[in-house]
This record gives C-alpha cells, sequence and structure tokens, in this order.
C-alpha cells in the first residue's frame, strides 16, 4: 500500500533541483529521510531504518532490495540509515537555460521544450515515488515474503528467524518443510487496549472454524514460560501482555495471491492498532451521544415538589405579640395588619 | 521521548500536520469530512459498517456527491467533536501513518478557546488514541514563536520577552488579531475580522460569473481559488491601479489602440474534471485582496478595515508595550501570502498611526511600525509547534504528560502553560 503523504514528498524533492531536506516516520518506529544535498541538488535520496534493519537485511531484504530497487542502489550510505535509494541526476529530465544572443523563435522554441522537460520530470517523480512509497511494508515484511515465496517454490529447507520490528514486540518465521509459521506477541499497556486486543485475537483464532480451508490460527492470551513454545522463543511475559498469536501457512493458501498473505502478515499489527482505536472512537461517540441525551433529560427536569401546586401556607406565623382569646387559625395566607405586630 | 512530536494544527480551511524538527508540514488538507448518508432503514453505503465509511480531506470534498459533506471546524472552533475524532484518526492512522503511543502530540487551539473545549481535546487525545504527551498551543502565539525563531535560529535563545508582538492570523475562514505580550495574548484586545480567504476566492469566482466567462460551475470554486493563489496582488493605490488598467496602447505597427497589458488570460486544468479552462483575468486580480481593506465589498454590515482593527487591537494594549505590538506586526496564515500585503498593511497602519499623531500635535513622538513577514507564511503556525517540539528540554517542562492525565484527569488541559522560558 502507497504512502501518500511520503509519496508526495518524495515527487517534490525530485521536481525541486535545490536543496531539501524532509524527515517523515512510519509504524513501527521506521523513519525516512529524503535529501537534495547542498552540493548535489539534482541528486534525490531517500534514507530509510528500522528496528531490527540489519536482520532484515540478512533475512531477504538484501534480496528484495536487488530485485526491485536494483536501479537506485547506487551505494550511497547515509548515518543511522540502513538503506539509502537514490535517484541518478543523469536519468533526470534537465532545462535549458536560454543563450543570451538567442533570437525570438529559439527562445521560444527553448520555452516550449522546458515546458515538456517540466511534464517529464513530473512524470517520472511520479513513477519514481509510486515506488519508493512502498519500501517500507516491502522491506520490513523481507523474512515473511521470502518465507511464503519458498513455501511456493516447494523448497524443503527449514530455518528461523527472530525480528525485534518494534521496542517490546517481536514477530517469529518458522520456516518448515511443507508449511510456514508467523508469530506475533502483542503488548499494548493500557488496560483497555489489553482487553479489546485479546477480544479481537480471539475472534481471529474462531474463523478457522467457518471454513475448511482457512489458515491455521492460535492464540495464547496469557504467555506462560511454562509452555514450551513461548520458551523456545525466548518471550517475556511482562512483554506480551496481550499475548502471542501465530498463523500457519500452506501452499495451497497462497496459490493464488501471495501478495495479499505477505500484505497482511507484515501489516497485521498496524491493523490490530487500527482497528483497537477505531473501537474507542466509535464506543466514545455512543457514550457522548448517551451523555448529551441525559443532559436534554435533566435540563428538562424538576426538584420534586417543585411542579405541584400550593394551597396552604408556607411560613410559620409569629403568634408571640398576639393576644391568646384572638388568636385565631386564618386559612387566608394573607397576613391581617391590625391583629398582628412583630417584636 | 527520543521519537519526535506529531503536530497537528486544525484551521477552518486546512489542517497542516507533520513531524516535529521539520520546517514544512509533512501534509496540508483541506478541514472537511464527508460521512455516509443514512437513508432511512436503507444502508446505501458500500462498506459494511456506515461508521467506518467516511473520507477527510480531499478525498472528501471527490466524494462529496455520495457523502454529506461538512466543514468540521468553525470559525477555528470545533463544533462536532464526533467529526473531529474521526478526522484525527485518519490523519494519524491513514496520512501520518503514525503509531500515536509512541509520539507527542502537539495541537493549536484558536484564542478565546473555552477550557472546556481543551479538555475534550485531552481527552480524545488521552483516552482515545493513548498519547504519551499533549500540548495544546495557541495559534497566535505559536506564529509569534516561529517569527522570533526564524531571526534568532536556536530556540534556546529565545525567551518569553521576546514573545512581544501582534499577530495578523488570516486563513481561509476567518481572521484573527492578536496582541502578544511575554507570550501572553491580551484576551481583551482580539479582534475578530468575518474576511478571510473563502470570502475572497467567492468574490473572484462572482467576478468571472458576472462576467459569463466560460467555466463550469463544478469547478468555478476551484479555479477562483488557483486564480486568487497565483494570480491576487495587493495595489498599494486602487484608483491608481484601476488607471493602469484602463490605460489603452496604441500599437505603433498596426496604429489600432489595444487594451492594457494588465489583463490576462489565465488557463489552467481543472483538478476535478480534467478539463481545460480557460478564462480572462481583470480586476478582480487586485480587487479581491483589497476586500482586507475595504470589507464593505463583501459584507454591507462590516465597514472596519484591517489597518483600523490592527490599531484599535495595539492602542486598546497596555501603554507600556505599544510600542513593542507596533514594531513587531507578524503575518500569518495562507491569505496573508498576497504580494505586496505586508507592505500595503504596513503604509495603512503607519498613515492611521501618524494621522493621529499629527492630530495630537506630537508627530515627532510616531511609533515605528513595522511589518513582518514569516519564514513558512503559509504554515507559520505549524512550524511554530514544530521547532517549540523540536527543542526537547524545554518542551518536557511544557507538555502534559499520560501520567499527569490519569491523576489529575482532562482538567490538566484547562491551564494553558505559555512557554516557561
Amino acid at each position: 500500500m502507497e504512502n501518500e503523504c511520503l509519496k508526495l514528498q518524495i515527487c517534490d524533492a525530485i521536481q525541486r533541483n535545490s536543496y531539501y531536506m524532509h524527515d517523515f516516520y512510519d509504524f513501527d518506529g521506521s523513519a525516512f529521510k529524503i535529501i537534495n544535498e547542498k552540493d548535489a541538488p539534482h541528486k534525490t535520496m531517500l534514507c530509510f531504518t528500522c528496528r531490527g534493519a540489519q536482520t532484515i537485511l540478512d533475512n531477504g531484504g538484501q534480496q528484495l532490495l536487488e530485485d526491485k530497487y536494483a536501479e537506485f542502489c547506487l551505494g550511497d550510505t547515509h548515518e543511522g540509515f540502513e538503506v539509502v535509494l537514490t535517484l541518478d541526476p543523469a536519468t533526470k529530465p534537465q532545462k535549458v537555460k536560454a543563450p543570451s544572443g538567442a533570437s525570438d523563435e529559439e527562445k521560444a522554441k527553448i520555452k516550449e521544450d522546458n515546458a515538456q522537460v517540466k511534464i517529464k520530470l513530473a512524470e517520472l517523480a511520479d513513477e519514481v515515488a509510486g515506488r519508493w512509497c512502498r519500501l517500507k511494508s516491502e522491506f520490513m515484511g523481507a523474512p515473511i515474503r521470502k518465507a511464503l515465496v519458498s513455501l511456493q517454490e516447494d523448497s524443503k529447507d527449514s530455518y528461523f528467524v527472530e525480528v525485534p520490528y518494534r521496542k517490546d514486540e517481536k514477530y517469529w518465521v518458522k520456516k518448515q518443510e511443507t508449511s510456514a509459521l508467523f508469530y506475533y506477541n502483542l503488548n499494548f499497556t493500557d488496560p483497555t487496549d489489553i482487553a479489546l486486543t485479546r477480544m479481537m485475537c480471539n475472534e481471529l483464532k474462531d474463523t478457522k472454524k467457518i471454513s475448511t480451508q482457512s489458515i491455521t490460527v492460535n492464540y495464547q492470551s496469557k504467555v506462560s514460560l511454562a509452555v514450551d513454545l513461548v520458551a523456545e522463543l525466548g518471550l517475556d511475559p511482562e512483554k506480551s501482555k496481550c499475548g502471542l498469536i501465530s498463523f500457519t501457512l500452506k501452499k495451497e493458501h497462497i496459490k493464488k495471491n501471495l501478495e495479499t498473505a505477505c500484505y497482511f502478515l507484515t501489516t497485521f499489527r498496524q491493523y490490530v492498532e487500527f482497528h483497537i482505536r477505531m473501537v474507542k472512537l466509535l464506543l466514545h461517540s455512543r457514550m457522548r451521544k448517551r451523555i448529551s441525551k441525559f443532559e436534554i433529560v435533566f435540563a428538562k427536569s424538576l426538584r420534586e415538589g417543585l411542579h405541584k401546586k400550593i394551597e396552604t401556607k408556607t411560613f410559620m406565623r409569629d403568634n408571640r405579640s398576639r393576644k391568646p382569646e384572638e388568636e385565631k387559625t386564618s386559612t387566608s395566607s394573607r397576613m391581617n395588619e391590625e391583629e398582628y405586630t412583630i417584636g | 521521548m527520543d521519537t519526535p512530536a506529531i503536530v497537528i494544527d486544525n484551521g477552518t480551511g486546512f489542517t497542516k500536520m507533520g513531524f516535529s524538527g521539520n520546517i514544512d508540514p509533512s501534509i496540508m488538507i483541506p478541514s472537511t469530512i464527508a460521512e455516509s448518508m443514512e437513508t432511512s432503514d436503507l444502508i446505501v453505503s458500500k462498506v459494511q459498517f456506515n461508521d467506518y465509511d467516511y473520507f477527510i480531506g480531499e478525498e472528501a470534498l471527490k466524494n462529496s456527491s455520495t457523502h454529506k459533506l461538512t466543514y468540521v471546524l468553525n470559525g477555528g472552533m470545533i463544533e462536532n467533536w464526533e467529526q473531529m475524532e474521526k478526522y484525527w484518526h485518519k490523519s494519524i492512522f491513514e496520512y501520518l501513518r503514525a503509531d500515536p503511543e509512541e509520539h507527542y502530540m502537539v495541537l493549536t487551539e484558536p484564542p478565546m478557546n473555552t477550557p472546556e473545549n481543551r479538555e475534550q481535546m485531552a481527552e480524545i487525545m488521552f483516552e482515545t488514541f493513548g498519547v504519551p504527551g499533549l500540548f495544546i498551543g495557541v495559534q497566535a502565539v505559536l506564529a509569534l514563536y516561529a517569527g522570533v525563531y526564524a531571526s534568532v535560529d536556536k530556540s534556546e535563545n529565545i525567551q518569553g520577552k521576546d514573545l512581544t508582538g501582534t499577530v495578523v492570523d488570516s486563513g481561509d475562514g476567518v481572521t484573527h488579531v492578536i496582541p502578544i505580550v511575554h507570550g501572553y495574548p491580551i484576551s481583551n484586545n482580539i479582534k475578530h475580522i468575518p474576511i478571510a480567504g473563502r470570502d475572497i476566492t467567492k468574490f473572484v469566482s462572482d467576478s468571472l460569473k458576472t462576467r459569463k466567462e466560460k467555466i463550469p460551475a463544478s469547478d468555478l470554486r476551484e479555479v477562483s481559488r488557483i486564480i486568487k493563489e497565483s494570480n491576487c496582488y495587493c495595489a498599494p493605490d486602487i484608483l491608481k491601479e484601476h488607471k493602469k488598467y484602463d490605460e489603452k496602447i496604441k500599437d505603433p505597427e498596426t496604429g489600432k489602440w489595444k487594451q492594457s497589458k494588465k489583463f490576462k488570460k489565465v488557463s489552467m486544468t481543472s483538478p476535478y474534471s480534467g478539463k481545460r479552462i480557460k478564462c480572462d483575468l481583470g480586476y478582480e486580480a487586485f480587487m479581491a485582496p483589497e476586500v482586507f481593506f475595504h470589507p464593505e465589498f463583501v459584507n454591507a454590515d462590516y465597514r472596519e478595515s484591517l489597518d483600523e482593527i490592527v490599531d484599535m487591537a495595539i492602542v486598546k494594549s497596555p501603554l507600556d508595550n505599544r510600542l513593542d505590538l507596533y514594531k513587531n506586526i507578524v503575518l500569518s496564515g495562507g491569505s496573508t501570502l498576497f504580494k505586496n500585503f505586508d507592505k500595503r498593511l504596513e503604509q495603512e497602519v503607519r498613515r492611521r498611526v501618524k494621522g493621529r499623531y499629527e492630530a495630537l500635535g506630537i508627530p515627532e513622538n510616531t511609533p515605528e511600525v513595522k511589518v513582518s513577514q514569516n519564514v513558512v507564511q503559509q504554515a507559520a503556525v505549524w512550524f511554530g509547534g514544530s521547532m517549540l517540539a523540536d527543542n526537547k528540554e524545554n518542551f518536557a517542562g511544557i507538555v502534559s504528560t499520560k501520567e499527569q492525565y490519569e491523576e489529575v484527569g482532562p482538567s490538566i488541559a484547562r491551564h494553558n502553560p505559555v512557554f516557561s522560558i
């Protein structure tokens, strides 16, 4: 999936032909740097780094760069970034300046040519940006892609890879002879997020019951060191509060569409986080609607007794100055001034 | 926190968002949302859940025929919190593609924003998105910070007393004039002007319609906006400018009288229909921005010009600070990007101030008036937030953390800490 925002920045940098620098960040702690250097403003570089980048490079990442980004790997490096893609300035169409002694016709021709150059540069920028903006998802899913491709090719090799792609989370790829297993430990800190994640993963686990050909999903909501698998993976229960989920794929699952499977597995963690936030958003909006309805009812309500009509006296008469024989009970609420004196 | 902060400046017309440390925002999109239309029992949405079926920004404008289009903010203020939450959700996950748990968040608020609104913003950010820290900055103060930062170059050197000036923030929906002293907006003197970018675009589109230019109705608004942004300018004197336009030139070869070269032909491709559109550009090139100085052109009920409002805002400010306020008038927002806008505003304010001092008989005491443009004027507020958050040492002192929110509650956002520098 394209990163539209990054694509726009890359397009802008390629067409700029002047010094430019922009930092961009993506999911899973990955970072990009787009540079048109001061010394070489026509050369556009995209630098990329992520957690576990070296492990990924050693397990399919380097192969991916050689297969899909060969013409951009020109050997440039940038401190702090493991992957650097460069657009060769020689491939960029350049505008021509009209010489001082040129005639009006020549100037008009050069102006027209430069307009065409501008259009071609925009097309090139769009094409290159469209490829570069996919780098993060393709690179970080390289070990997954490698396992799925070898599964598709009936390769009998087996291996095990651990990729620390997030601060407290990892994914593992266990390639076996006829299947590939993918493990994810999920770690959220907020109790609501933990509860929602567990619900979602349990739902995923239950989907296998619907179809006989569905992939096998296993989920353990609580990670215990007593379990062999947990010990094998080297999991820390404190950093796996939402549990451990695994997907087992076989050749028949990826016969028709390897890309979809690869994309889903690569972006699984983002998928979970997106839906958790969306669920909370919807819960909050419903709560807000309920509260606003309650506020309307509350504003219309009256205190008990206030709506009743007052028929009797609501005050205590002070009868201290009254003479005992003149004291009368009166149903009228109006005071008789001739009879009543204060004090 | 090692990761940079996310800076989102929600304006009435456009939202600027990106990561701190950058000079310009990563993306700028309209502050629009298009939600699925609920038609009684019939679910017309193609997506299974209506709640997911919404678009923001440019996509919202493109899908306005099938979805209900609304602007999320009105006069800079958030009115519908549900829509705002959805807007932020897509902004963070689809556009910025960020994990909200890993980045501090910098949001902006208009001047005179209520503490309840700030609480609501904090609640949404901490509860729904789980951000580790939040800072809500006043837009005008951030714009001033951006201007000071550009001249000082290091945020460590900026002190509270440097943040004194008058900010003229003109965006798409509303224009504010805010005098700020030592980082504190003088709330009593904040002026709102109901003239902004949208009104200027409407002026241009009305002029084109009156002249019966051949522009499809669906493209008129966008074409007017493009013409406004690329061709309009501020003239120092509109009468003289009119004369320049009305001047006829005699062709020496043919002997025929020709129209002034000021009239232009403009051509562009419509971003929606893709068609090539051609039209003439006439007086609206300089008359459109003139709306700021003659608001009666678009609003019969409102007659106070921008220079009058700026002068009024400063005159009502404390006496000790007026000289600094006149000396540091900072422009911010896309609608101040017109060519020569700064010079024109400076000229008008200076004329007004000089006239008053001459009437008092002390023309020699006339204060210096200076209007300055920002380095990143269109996104000055965003730039100020970016540079503020990039200064990690100082920023850690003013941000409200999640731990503080869990201890105190949403009321932690009621108090708006200005710069403790």
